[in-house]
């Protein structure tokens, strides 16, 4: 993560498949709560993603935060909560920047490939009006 | 005297090939062979080859379809469990009929490999784990049975075989940890006749006398390749009684179509890597017959023969290709009937049809490096092949005149990395997981190999991992297809591009050739891989010579 207060944008690399956590679906090793992305709300967010699973494509789409039980079996763009807030599905080696305004709420960035966020192929991301700067909180 | 030969011999051929060809299952016959003793389409007129007609499905997802022909119609299936029935002459639609899925969980996209005909049925097996028989004239639904609970992790994206009075398929699911099998179906009803599991139970006696999964604790593959097994921690992980109910979650799948000797009744099949995948620790043994080809009552189901490639496989390389029949020199110089596979290892191997012995393995058709390490943590071990092969479900088509098999290979260097997870139902159970390596190049080839020998004759090399399948004629020609759109004719002989088309999506399918009114056809499915992310359609394509 990067960041830059004076023009207000924070900048995030994900790798999918960064290790086998999760049978490598997870974004730079993790997955489920394991981390939490955390953005001052009225910021630019930008996410350069890379797919480095040799077997499975992976994406991002901004998604609500779900309950455990309504985790959707998989999720196109056209679901983005934020206008664009998604990539396409990535296959091994490729990648994509995808850029977007951090409005205050609770969201995941899901896998939203068939099966892949059931699996557990989602962090949390939260943007809050009274956060300064970004900041990652890791699940103890 | 010399013109009346050549007149016998002009109404012989004559006769012949006005015979219709059918092609009425997945592999072209029961032996899946994939040859079509057919010349009018050859070496010389192949260069006018002409697209006979197209048909546009209009289901766009990984279309690894070989269509089946019988009487003048074709039927193909597209990913989703859409079946559509067309005029083999013209393309045109006769019916379509639509499967509706239920909880679908499956590896490696939404495939279908095909259907199979039967008297007045065609049969198809779904992603929901189904299996479903139509009217061939209709496409109206004659019964339909549940395999196995999709919600398990259990699917099916293989094709049936009939045999007698029985469909026989396999199941997929190891990446979810489902314990595999293989069923026969009462054709008429749908009744489960028998299923054998591929991963055995603890006290289940193996042909060889052995019990359960454990086996024999080999060290080798095939006697010759150190697998790096630690047995000594494998048997005190036995004796602790921490994984005695890990086969019911072994894996095992059989993807592929089976292969069936009409005259003895056996069936041959290939089974596929033990769950989960990467993280062995969690099965200690041999983990039989995963990884496997294997020999079959078609009667009964019971088991006959095993041939464990890989014991304990913790790469991934395991069995999918469908076994061929055909005939080779054993190692003694006669010629015998023999079953051969080429697995994701990139070998041939060529086995005693009767006994399952291993007569020879070819030399590899694809680089093999770090062979068998283990894989680790962190940034994970290098090794080739890659977990999708050397071959991968890809069908092989041989010559059985020249004793030649001819295969697809796919080079894709990838770090294995191991992580242990407990299993949960329904969700994918890798232990681990394949990373690419970047900036390292992916290719393929087309392999033909002597199967007497065991040495390759020549390579057709690809920019890209090859994945679809091949078909050979006596025409002296190997058709096959690759992921850039092109559908090409190589010479059989020599591995020399005589013909190409751009079919404007990956060419990811085994192609077919059928016979009417004396003209040949030869058709392939046009519509891109998942495994392999080759551009995505819903095209199949026919060709044949202007009249």
């Amino acid at each position: 993560m990067h960041y830059d207060t004076s023009s207000k944008q924070v900048h995030f690399e994900l790798i999918a498949a960064k290790n086998a956590n999760n049978n490598g679906y997870n974004y730079n090793g993790y997955y489920q709560n394991a981390v939490t992305l955390k953005v001052p709300a009225g910021w630019i967010i930008s996410i350069t993603f890379i797919n480095r699973d040799a077997n499975a494509p992976h994406s991002i789409v901004l998604t609500p935060a779900f309950s455990q039980n309504d985790i959707p079996d998989e999720q196109t763009g056209e679901f983005a909560i934020i206008n664009r807030a998604y990539t396409e599905v990535l296959h091994a080696n490729e990648q994509e920047t995808i850029s977007f305004p951090a409005k205050e709420g609770r969201y995941w960035l899901f896998c939203g490939v068939k099966r892949h966020g059931i699996d557990g192929m989602w962090i949390p991301l939260t943007v809050e009006r009274d956060l300064q700067i970004p900041a990652l909180h890791f699940r103890q | 005297m010399k013109l009346i030969l050549i007149y016998i011999s002009f109404c012989f051929s004559y006769t012949v090939l006005a015979e219709p060809l059918e092609w009425p299952s997945y592999g072209g016959n029961l032996q899946q062979t994939r040859f079509v003793d057919d010349t009018s389409v050859n070496t010389h007129n192949v260069s006018q080859l002409k697209l006979a007609w197209m048909f546009q499905t209009g289901i766009v997802g990984s279309f690894e379809n070989t269509p089946i022909v019988q009487d003048g119609i074709m039927y193909v299936t597209t990913p989703y469990n859409h079946i559509y029935a067309l005029d083999a002459r013209t393309g045109k639609r006769l019916w379509r009929y639509k499967h509706k899925l239920g909880t679908t969980i499956y590896c490696c996209g939404p495939n279908n490999k095909g259907a199979v005909i039967s008297g007045d049925l065609v049969i198809m097996a779904t992603l929901d784990a189904m299996l479903v028989a139509l009217d061939k004239k209709t496409g109206k639904r004659i019964w339909e049975i549940s395999i196995a609970n999709s919600e398990q992790g259990y699917s099916e994206t293989g094709a049936p075989i009939i045999f007698q009075d029985k469909v026989i398929i396999g199941i997929a699911g190891a990446e979810y940890g489902i314990r595999g099998f293989i069923s026969a179906y009462d054709l008429k009803t749908g009744e489960l006749v028998w299923r054998w599991y591929t991963i055995p139970e603890p006290d289940e006696i193996q042909p060889d006398g052995t019990k359960g999964w454990f086996g024999v604790f080999a060290e080798k593959a095939d006697g010759i390749n150190d697998l790096h097994r630690d047995i000594a921690a494998e048997k005190a992980a036995i004796a602790s009684g921490e994984f005695d109910n890990a086969w019911e979650h072994g894996g095992g799948s059989s993807w592929m179509p089976v292969t069936i000797d009409k005259q003895t009744g056996i069936v041959y099949a290939t089974i596929g890597n033990p769950a989960p995948d990467l993280d062995g620790g969690q099965r200690p043994g041999d983990n039989r017959w995963s990884a496997s080809i294997v020999a079959l009552d078609s009667t009964t189901g019971k088991m006959i023969w095993g041939y464990q490639y890989l014991p304990h496989d913790i790469w991934d390389l395991d069995a999918a290709s469908p076994p061929i029949l055909t005939q080779a020199k054993n190692n003694h110089g006669k010629v015998v009937p023999v079953v051969i596979h080429a697995g994701k290892t990139g070998w041939v191997y060529v086995h005693d049809r009767v006994t399952g012995k291993l007569i020879r393995r070819s030399e590899p058709m694809i680089e093999q490096k770090n062979l068998f390490a283990i894989p680790t943590q962190g940034q994970g071990t290098e090794m080739l092949p890659g977990a999708n092969g050397g071959v991968n479900w890809s069908p092989g088509a041989i010559d059985p005149r020249s004793h030649t098999a001819y295969y697809a290979n796919l080079h894709q260097p990838m770090y294995y990395e191991v992580r242990s997870v407990p299993w949960r139902q329904g969700r994918l159970w890798l232990g681990g997981a394949f990373k690419v390596i970047p900036g390292k190049k992916q290719s393929g080839n087309i392999s033909a190999v002597n199967l007497d020998t065991g040495k390759i004759i020549w390579q057709y090399q690809t920019d890209k991992p090859m994945i679809g399948g091949t078909l050979a004629t006596s025409g002296g020609l190997l058709f096959s297809g690759e992921s850039n759109g092109y559908f090409f004719a190589l010479n059989s002989r020599t591995g020399q591009k005589l013909w190409q088309f751009q079919a404007g999506a990956g060419v990811n399918a085994a192609p077919m050739a059928y016979r009417i009114e004396g003209k040949l056809y030869i058709a392939v499915a046009a519509g891109g891989n998942a495994q392999v992310n080759a551009p995505r359609g819903g095209t199949v394509v026919v060709f044949t010579l202007n009249d």
